[in-house]
């Protein structure tokens, strides 16, 4: 396809896509890779520098926290984490989003009210604040984590949805396939969702990343993933206490962060501009 | 009449996938003081890219090419810093565009873009002045209750009573030379009359000049005093306007007044011209038109063609100029 | 009329801020734990009549329509409850944090806007040079890193490496700010106050930033590619042909009308601003509203976060009713 062609001429987008899937590489393999366990401590090794710093060694690479554990293994561990919840997250909110949207935008009417007044209310509250809420409502948790997170981050899909079905419905190959008597479902599967999954696929890709800090910013905050389980957030505010001689504790999984992140944001952005000559009709 | 302005050799080239395209090649014109000349061509002429260069807006990477000369009362224009330059653009020579719908700021007030200019250039003595100006200035184009509208938006106006602001705009500092960029095109037929009008107005009041560019040589031939017609970035004819349309040298002249619709049928069809402009990236040594010409000869493609003088005073780029040939 | 456009507006926010309010109040009741049993589990051997007791003056004994029309009515005496944890009025508690917060939400968007803006205007007009691409590179960079290791790197940085700023808090030991507004860098030039004001931007320096960079990556590219657009609009090269500089040509015509989608997008983003002030606030130690809801939910502490997310959630309308305004203020075709 003509868009995988552009996509790989652009050198940040290339580049972000060869990253995630390192990472993604890191976190399938991680057990195979990674030279400790997540949770294996080894006391006497507490706060060890990385092994490109002055008394750092090669057993630890990026060093060890204040309980011994290695760092380097564990940020591998908590890729996993991360990129489970970045994908099935957005992936959910997706589907529910651009689902609800869909029928709103083809049905109108009342349904198309509710929906839109619930999509409002959603809205007026911050992100954040509202995720932990929820968390703390349904209480920490893998599964638990993705329906907060998913709560609220449909309202977007659905309003995208939503817009393009409005555009779409008054085209005229949708006029003519109800013309020919095609089921609505039919309708809005076959002929219309080919048409407008490129400007979803987009804004899930770009999400994606944003869901990646969110997830990071609740573990930070001790909501989310139960402690026993590797997560970057979570190990970056374990850090904290360390700030004034082990620096390396709270940076290294912030780098792991910020490098995914980053190369989803490039990647995203890519994909975009490859998509583009397509969503301009 | 003494000559305003002087444009001599002039070429414009843009870079393009294909190699340098010239959209202007060795354009020579005159514009003397107080006269309407209109300059003629298709879309893709370079007509407008004429204007363009005049005032020294060939955006980057386009440029001037080494050899060209546009001169303003005998001032170089082409080697003027872009500080002097300001000095002369809305000052000695004022634009009219095209569309006024987007030719004018959305967010901005039309006075104060009719203001613009005097602010720019100083030309009142206090603001209170300047707005003063402003308001006898749109009253002079035609725009009732002036007072009123000066805190207008450009979106509470038709298209008509926005290309009169344009047109006002351009005037603010009496300027000997006005440019108009095909001003009526994007109008009604009514309202184009209209404007014509005005823009003839200010011709006789003020005694200022106007370079007109247009792709209707029907509207020329009403309105300007010479004719300059244009093709493939070059002029191929140029003279008195009600001779080149009445009678027609150039072979693409005469295609473009045959394309002309007549009252009283006199010429049964519509002659449109066959083919298209040539490559620009690729223009030809001889004659441009050489390959769409009805009257070509292999001498036309092979040779520079020189500019014929006639016994009318015009100036043709063919070679088979007023020969006897059955039209 | 533009008075009765905006009352219009005000009005219909209304019912939204009911519907809030209900909400935040079921919402509060959800959480599981009973703060009775938190509170009396850290204070050790407890009576059931102490318990009891507890339960009454909390009103956890009641029905919840009962609990319900007590809030409202609070509510409107201007009431909202005491703070189990804290054992004072929950409106003087928020009352204390709620500047704090405003402080630095407003200190992040300008931030944002002083940096951002330019940023976006220069990438525009000198489109593909090196100041172009390493300011896109950086905006990129921007988005992709979370408030809070930003905000721990910086405090390593400057103030536990370097020194320059204070490690948390908003003002040092022993300097007293005057009651005024509560915003201490407004408070300390109203008395020109010299001292406290550079003791107040010390500490809000690094919190801004950390909150402010997303929102600076974001104006930065908005503002590139609006810029780029109003560039190629016919009215700017109408505005050359008028022999305008350059540099006014580029603010008087395409910064006004580039503004017009900045603002859009900059306004969507005021949530942000106002969810990431908890994680902000918590690793700066900030004493605001966000580090309060935190502390309170975790604490279960149901009136102050009852009162605290409400005054979240009204004070994220009433900015985007300030948006709202804002836009139709820059963009004249537009009538409310």
């Amino acid at each position: 396809m003509a868009v995988w062609r552009r996509l790989f001429a652009n050198p940040s987008a290339a580049a972000g896509l060869v990253v995630i899937l390192l990472y993604a590489f890191a976190a399938l393999f991680a057990p195979v890779i990674a030279p400790y366990g997540p949770r294996e401590m080894v006391l006497a090794n507490r706060l060890k520098p990385p092994a490109f710093l002055e008394g750092g060694s090669p057993s630890h690479l990026l060093g060890t926290d204040h309980l011994g554990y290695d760092i380097f293994s564990r940020i591998l561990y908590g890729a996993r984490v991360s990129l489970l919840v970045g994908l099935i997250s957005v992936a959910i909110s997706l589907v529910i989003g651009t689902l609800l949207g869909c029928i709103a935008g083809y049905w109108r009417g009342w349904i198309d009210r509710i929906l839109s007044r619930i999509a409002d209310l959603l809205m007026g509250f911050p992100y954040l604040l509202f995720t932990i809420f929820a968390m703390a409502i349904i209480g920490p948790g893998f599964g638990n984590l993705i329906i907060a997170l998913c709560f609220k981050a449909w309202v977007e899909f659905y309003r995208l949805a939503r817009g393009e079905m409005l555009t779409e419905n008054t085209k005229e190959y949708v006029e003519a396939a109800r013309a020919l008597g095609r089921r609505p479902v039919a309708i809005i599967v076959s002929e219309v969702l080919p048409n407008i999954y490129h400007s979803l696929l987009v804004l899930g890709t770009l999400r994606m990343g944003y869901m990646i800090i969110m997830e990071a910013s609740l573990s930070f905050l001790g909501l989310g993933i139960p402690p026993s389980i590797p997560a970057w957030g979570s190990m970056v505010s374990a850090g904290r206490d360390q700030m004034l001689n082990a620096w390396w504790v709270a940076t290294m999984p912030g780098l792991a962060i910020v490098g995914l992140v980053l190369a989803i944001n490039l990647f995203g952005e890519g994909l975009r501009e490859a998509l583009d000559p397509r969503l301009r009709r | 009449m003494e000559k305003l302005l002087v444009i001599e050799n002039l070429s414009v080239e843009f870079p393009s996938p294909r190699g340098p395209l010239r959209a202007v090649d060795g354009v020579n014109l005159e514009v003397r003081a107080g006269e309407i000349v209109g300059l003629i061509g298709e879309s893709g002429s370079g007509k407008s890219t004429v204007l363009l260069a005049v005032m020294g807006l060939i955006a980057r990477p386009g440029r001037i090419l080494p050899g060209s000369s546009v001169r303003l009362k005998g001032r170089e224009l082409t080697q003027l810093s872009q500080k002097a330059y300001r000095a002369v653009r809305g000052y000695e020579i004022g634009m009219v565009f095209q569309d006024p719908m987007t030719a004018l700021n959305p967010s901005m007030p039309i006075g104060e873009q009719v203001r613009e200019s005097l602010r720019v250039h100083r030309y009142c003595k206090s603001k209170a002045e300047e707005r003063e100006r402003v308001i006898q200035l749109l009253e002079a184009v035609g725009i009732t209750n002036a007072a009123q509208r000066y805190r207008a938006y450009p979106h509470q106006f038709s298209g008509g009573m926005l290309q009169r602001v344009l047109i006002a705009s351009a005037l603010a500092c009496n300027p000997r030379l006005l440019l108009a960029d095909e001003p009526t095109t994007a109008l009604d037929v009514t309202i184009q009359a209209q404007i014509l009008d005005l823009l003839k107005e200010i011709n006789r009041e003020r005694n200022t000049a106007i370079l007109l560019v247009s792709h209707d040589i029907g509207l020329a031939a009403e309105f300007c005093d010479r004719i300059a017609v244009m093709y493939a970035g070059r002029i191929v004819e140029v003279g008195p306007a009600e001779r080149v349309v009445n009678d027609p040298q150039h072979p693409y002249t005469r295609g473009l007044v045959g394309c002309l619709p007549t009252w009283g049928g006199r010429r049964g069809r519509l002659e449109p011209i066959p083919g298209s402009l040539p490559d620009l990236t690729r223009l030809p040594h001889g004659c441009a038109f050489a390959d769409r010409c009805p009257l070509a000869l292999p001498e036309c493609r092979d040779q520079e063609i020189p500019l014929i003088v006639t016994s009318d005073g015009r100036e043709v780029s063919c070679i088979r100029t007023e020969e006897e040939v059955a039209v | 009329m533009k008075a009765v456009r905006i009352l219009e507006r005000v009005l219909t926010a209304l019912p939204m801020s009911l519907l809030m309010l209900l909400l935040v109040f079921a919402f509060v009741r959800l959480l599981p734990g009973d703060p009775v049993d938190i509170m009396m589990g850290q204070a050790g051997n407890v009576s059931q009549a102490e318990i009891d007791a507890l339960r009454r003056e909390l009103h956890l004994d009641r029905p919840l329509s009962e609990q319900l029309s007590i809030f409202v009515r609070g509510l409107l005496r201007g009431d909202l409850g005491m703070s189990f944890r804290e054992q004072r009025p929950v409106t003087e508690i928020i009352g204390e944090a709620f500047p704090a917060t405003v402080e630095l939400a407003l200190a992040a968007l300008t931030f944002a806007l002083l940096i951002g803006l330019p940023i976006g205007v220069i990438s525009a007009v000198r489109r593909n040079s090196l100041v172009d691409r390493l300011a896109m590179g950086f905006s990129f960079l921007g988005i992709s890193m979370p408030a809070f290791w930003l905000g721990i790197m910086s405090i390593m940085l400057f103030s536990v490496h370097l020194g320059w700023t204070p490690v948390q808090g908003r003002l040092s030991a022993g300097i007293a700010p005057p009651d005024l507004t509560g915003l201490y860098v407004l408070d300390a030039l109203l008395t020109r106050d010299w001292a406290l004001l550079k003791d107040a931007l010390r500490h809000l320096v690094l919190p801004a930033i950390a909150l402010g960079a997303e929102l600076t990556a974001i104006i930065a590219r908005v503002t590139r590619s609006s810029m780029l657009e109003a560039l190629q609009m016919d009215y700017v090269m109408a505005a050359r042909s008028r022999g305008v500089p350059e540099w006014q040509v580029v603010l008087r015509h395409g910064l006004r009308n580039a503004l017009i989608p900045t603002v859009t997008v900059a306004g969507l983003q005021l949530g942000v601003l106002l969810g990431g002030n908890m994680i902000v606030e918590t690793v700066f130690g900030w004493p605001g509203l966000g580090r309060l809801v935190v502390g309170a939910i975790f604490g279960r502490d149901y009136a102050l976060v009852q009162g605290a997310v409400m005054l979240y959630a009204l004070t994220f309308l009433l900015a985007n009713l300030l948006v709202d305004i804002l836009y139709t203020q820059l963009n004249p075709k537009l009538e409310l």
